[in-house]
């Protein structure tokens, strides 16, 4: 098992088909409503005018596929009132449903919005990173089912050593509010973190 | 716009109400010690108002049944210790009721001291769970001055009413006027950290994005009408107490205020769940 488990994203090969969704959907049997991954759209960009009087477009858009990235510092953690919410020592984030309150608080603070509420329990669920295909030396569903090998996973440290030092991109929050096990790889396209070039363009899918 | 957290918005409401009913009550009895004013029926009322709140605030709950487990995070998170401070506030009143029912000639001072203390750190103990760094609306200091101004203004023209309703036939007038005075003060008080809260709140909605949805235009776009009632009802509320409370002290006849408090609690109230209701609402999260 890992100790420190993370995903890595290369935003120059996801295409936005959602795929690892339907993926960690289906293996996990969610009901509606409820997505342990999320693929955002970030887009934005208009016409501008050149000096010559004529136009161009600056238009761009970009995905980024997330899920719970098992931060070492989880706000989920330290704001659930029941300890329910825990990192365990695989260093998975997960709930454990014999305490969750179903409070919803962790959900308030996420900046990843991991902490799902499934209605039906009335308690918290959210990704565990396929615990049960790790132990098995298998990778998780939503990697597994990338069909443009886009998302890897790892422990943080090879994944580092391999795709380099993590960088954060618009519309990412600030890393050090939760220090998230996540690596992104920017495209030509990448905004800066904190920029408000765009906006995330389909929010009723996320 | 309009929050549909209404377990919330009672649960807090409530507490902040009864808070403030403690607190003012409490000083107010402990600054005219023995004067013949009475002030006896505040602490039931707050106490049943703290169980209500309570109660609003369990069906909140996803699976109220383990609410039992909600006090063992209490080193790192600020739920934790709202949970418990509310908790202890509504024991230590509760004591109080107790005592002063079975030694009503007694003041029973210390726990009348220990349930201004407990309560004043229920009130910013609240405000410390919404004070999150990935909401930065919530995240400023007019959450501070929001929940202090309801604690105050709730409070003082509750105060007011129970006050004037058991003070009808009292023999000390002088006293009973310099308590109007006490809840009058409290009330504009109140107002005013409310107005302070109204203000810093706007700063911080402007600084709050997501989705490219800026949190002020949303308000300015569909939250205008909230905000003027919310803004009307409590001023007409604490307008009309302040006005009799003043009568009263000059008439020295504190009986004048009952039926102009009840109107204005009823408009306190209104605006202020109005108000909380915007304010869960207005809830807009950094990050993705």
């Amino acid at each position: 098992m890992l100790k420190r488990p993370a995903f890595y994203i290369d935003t120059t090969a996801c295409t936005g088909c959602k795929t690892c969704m339907i993926a960690c959907i289906d293996k996990h049997d969610l009901p509606d409503g409820v997505l342990y991954r999320r693929v955002s759209e970030y887009t934005g960009g208009a016409w501008t005018r050149l000096e010559a009087g004529t136009y161009e477009q600056n238009v761009f858009s970009y995905y980024l596929s997330i899920s719970c990235n098992h931060c070492q510092n989880p706000i989920c953690v330290r704001s659930c009132p029941t300890t329910a919410m825990h990192k365990d020592a695989n260093g998975i984030v997960s709930v454990d449903h014999d305490k969750c309150v179903g409070c919803r608080y962790c959900e308030w603070g996420c900046p990843y919005s991991a902490p799902q509420f499934n209605e039906k329990l009335g308690k918290m669920t959210k990704c565990d990173f396929c615990r049960d295909d790790l132990e098995q030396g298998k990778a998780p569903a939503c990697v597994t089912a990338c069909p443009t090998r886009a998302l890897h996973y790892g422990e943080y440290a090879e994944l580092v050593a391999k795709f380099g030092e993590a960088q954060i991109i618009a519309p990412m929050p600030d890393p050090s509010i939760t220090q998230p096990n996540l690596l992104v790889k920017p495209g030509r396209n990448a905004q800066p973190a904190g920029s408000k070039n765009g906006k995330i363009s389909n929010p009723e899918e996320v | 716009m309009f929050s549909s957290e209404w377990s919330l918005v009672l649960f807090t409401v409530l507490t902040q109400a009864a808070v403030g009913i403690v607190v003012i009550s409490e000083f107010t009895r402990l600054l005219l010690k023995n004067s013949g004013a009475h002030l006896k029926w505040q602490a039931p009322a707050a106490c049943a108002l703290t169980a209500l709140g309570l109660l609003f605030s369990l069906t909140h709950l996803g699976t109220p049944l383990h609410s039992v487990f909600t006090i063992l995070n209490l080193g790192s998170s600020w739920l934790s210790r709202e949970i418990l401070v509310v908790g202890c506030f509504f024991a230590v009143i509760l004591l109080l009721v107790l005592q002063r029912r079975k030694a009503p000639e007694k003041g029973a001072t210390p726990l009348a001291i220990a349930s201004i203390v407990v309560g004043l750190g229920a009130v910013f103990i609240m405000t410390r769970v919404y004070l999150l760094p990935t909401v930065p609306v919530w995240n400023s200091i007019a959450t501070t001055f929001g929940f202090f101004g309801t604690m105050l203004l709730s409070g003082s023209v509750a105060c007011g009413l129970i006050g004037s309703l058991e003070n009808r036939s009292a023999k000390n007038a002088e006293s009973c006027s310099s308590m109007a005075g006490v809840f009058c003060v409290s009330a504009l008080v109140g107002l005013a950290l409310k107005f302070i809260g109204i203000v810093l709140s706007m700063i911080a909605l402007n600084n709050t994005d997501n989705y490219g949805m800026n949190a002020l235009h949303m308000v300015a776009d569909k939250g205008v009408d909230g905000l003027v009632a919310w803004i009307v009802m409590v001023c007409a509320g604490i307008g009309l107490f302040s006005w009799f409370a003043l009568k009263a002290m000059g008439t020295k006849q504190i009986k004048l205020i009952a039926s102009p408090a009840l109107c204005a609690l009823a408009l306190v109230l209104a605006g202020e769940i109005i108000g909380r209701l915007m304010f869960y609402g207005t809830y807009m999260r950094i990050g993705i």
